[in-house]
């Protein structure tokens, strides 16, 4: 009984029909292209958008690098002009 | 059912392809479509899932038409590439299944994608067949991958032994020996399944 069941079942596609494909597949297809090759378009607005923010953040940091050199510069001469000042506030106080 | 025989209006619509020809992918499409959604069914025994699939096979295609090199009919070659998605998205799924089982494990519940799914029923089965189509369809989707894809390519697309064998790239003993093993594997777990039913 098992058998006669297991044989009908496996011939059970017998005289199958081919399932049609949706008619707007081609549709879909292209949809689904337009959309890929949309995506992988560079925006060229964007893309001058993008490059005059990387050069405004190039020059504020090489901006703040010579600023900061500037800065380190002075700092290391004030000690001398410090002891020049004071020499010569010394000398005007005592008259020499 | 006919499989597409390759004509030289194949090689038309392939050169038209190839030079960007929208109404000669257009024509390869409307004349392929329902070998390929079919292919993909009987594969992927899921509606959304064929759909999908076929999509991705045009677009495959259409990609690919430039490196085509003829040394098989066009129809074989698009099979080719409609078993190669299906065994793609069917084995992504086998992995997104181990990776949901590991979850569990852990407490974390299962996303709606790996749900289980409700009997398929294919549209082109008669209707005295449906239910006994539905469980050799889930027996199917037990048998290892290449006995799966010559059973079905034999059973739902009709395609000879010679056929299945050219997709696959293989001789017609292998594809005969694939269709022995797929049958004694099927037999086997229809005894079971009637037997538990009993």
């Amino acid at each position: 009984m098992t058998n006669e069941q297991v044989e009908k079942t496996l011939s059970s596609l017998d005289g199958l029909q081919r399932a049609p494909a949706n008619p707007f597949l081609y549709q879909k297809i292209r949809q689904r292209m337009d959309g890929r090759r949309a995506a992988e378009r560079v925006n060229p607005a964007l893309a001058w958008r993008l490059a005059a923010a990387c050069l405004l953040l190039l020059g504020l940091n090489v901006l703040s690098l010579v600023r900061y050199h500037k800065v380190e510069t002075v700092s290391s001469e004030n000690p001398v002009q410090q002891l020049y000042s004071e020499y010569i506030s010394n000398t005007s106080l005592h008259g020499y | 059912m006919d499989p597409v025989n390759d004509t030289n209006d194949d090689r038309t619509l392939l050169a038209g392809i190839r030079s960007g020809d929208d109404a000669a992918f257009r024509a390869l499409v409307e004349r392929f479509q329902d070998m390929v959604y079919n292919t993909c069914l009987g594969l992927l025994q899921n509606r959304e899932d064929a759909e999908d699939t076929a999509q991705d096979v045009f677009i495959k295609v259409h990609q690919s038409a430039k490196g085509f090199r003829g040394d098989a009919r066009l129809s074989t070659w698009i099979y080719r590439i409609a078993v190669t998605a299906s065994l793609d998205l069917l084995r992504s799924r086998k992995r997104k299944k181990r990776f949901a089982i590991v979850q569990s494990l852990f407490g974390t519940p299962e996303t709606e994608e790996i749900a289980d799914r409700s009997p398929f029923a294919h549209p082109g089965v008669a209707l005295e067949n449906k239910e006994r189509a539905a469980v050799l369809f889930r027996a199917m989707a037990t048998l290892p991958e290449h006995q799966r894809v010559a059973f079905t390519l034999h059973k739902v697309e009709g395609l000879s032994y010679q056929e299945i064998g050219e997709i696959l790239q293989t001789t017609v003993p292998a594809v005969e020996s694939l269709m022995h093993r797929a049958k004694e594997n099927l037999r086997e777990r229809l005894a079971d399944y009637y037997q538990d039913q009993q």
